[in-house]
């Protein structure tokens, strides 16, 4: 057994005051690293969305690129005067290799030509040559959520210049936008 | 048996608090450098797209008008400083060409290089 006295001061808990600075420290930190951790958790998103569609891109200029560079000479032009396609035949060294189109598609937009009325497009490359049509759709699909080119700058571009083609990639998904630009020069030319 | 019944002490509750904190700040940072790992990327395959760019537009020019020269803005790209092409004569009729793409990044420049040989045929 213990003295009366002993007790009181051995088993004291915390007193009021102390439990109240320690709610409020904790409270400081807690409002603290969740106001950091909420930011980070936003960058880390927009983070991803973009690593996604830079991968997109990056595969779709590639692939474009290649295509273009080895066309067959003088096969360079629009698909029936319509902005932002991109007609040419393969380069094969015995000829006759087939025809491909790049072009922006939209199945809502189904008037196919150069108004471009729909806000995203997908970029897809039809063989003309098997009979595929650009009007319907067909072809491969190569990259999707690309800005109409009639959207306010930063607009996509598919454009033709001479010997030079542009390839202006905008993409967007979410409120993140990516931009890939590059030029072609085919070597057949 | 009297330190036993002691609970935590005012002291020890804050160390504990401040190692979690010290704890949660470092996977934070951990956080923010995969994130800028990742702009960095970005901030690469932009650019190097924009060399390639340049590398095109030259091998479409007559040959004698491949020279160097700094072009500064890019239109659309307002986070590059600059756009330098070197070329240089290294034999008859072939050019050294390079084209380099210069931006400011986390307080010091970062830089990406093409290079080809361009001929006059």
């Amino acid at each position: 057994m213990q003295a009366w006295g002993k007790t009181k001061v051995t088993n004291r808990g915390f007193t009021l005051i102390e439990t109240v600075i320690v709610l409020l420290l904790m409270a400081i930190l807690l409002g603290v690293t969740g106001f950091v951790f909420l930011v980070s958790l936003r960058a880390w998103d927009s983070g991803c969305i973009r690593g996604g569609i830079r991968a997109d891109a990056s595969y779709a200029m590639d692939k474009t690129v290649r295509d273009l560079k080895e066309m067959a000479n003088g096969t360079l032009s629009q698909y029936s005067s319509i902005a932002n396609t991109i007609k040419y035949r393969k380069f094969l060294p015995n000829g006759g290799g087939d025809s491909y189109v790049f072009y922006l598609y939209n199945s809502t937009d189904t008037s196919f030509d150069s108004s471009y009325t729909e806000s995203l497009y997908s970029l897809r490359k039809a063989n003309i040559t098997k009979g595929d049509d650009p009007a319907l759709g067909k072809g491969v699909l190569i990259l999707k959520d690309i800005v109409s080119p009639n959207a306010t700058a930063p607009a996509t571009a598919l454009t033709i210049s001479g010997n030079q083609v542009t390839v202006d990639f905008v993409l967007q998904r979410g409120s993140e936008t990516v931009r890939l630009k590059t030029k072609i020069r085919p070597r057949n030319l | 048996m009297r330190n036993m019944k002691q609970g935590f002490t005012l002291i020890e509750l804050l160390i504990a608090v401040v190692l979690a904190a010290s704890g949660l700040m470092v996977l934070m940072q951990l956080m923010g450098v995969a994130i800028f790992a990742d702009s960095d990327l970005e901030y690469s395959l932009t650019s190097l797209n924009l060399a390639n760019e340049k590398l095109e537009e030259l091998k479409d020019s007559d040959y004698s008008s491949v020279a160097s020269a700094t072009e500064s803005p890019i239109s659309g790209f307002s986070w590059i400083d600059d756009r330098v092409v070197t070329a240089s004569e290294v034999g008859a009729d072939l050019k050294d060409v390079q084209v380099e793409v210069r931006w400011t990044q986390k307080g010091g420049q970062q830089s990406i290089k093409v290079r080809t040989y361009i001929a006059n045929y």
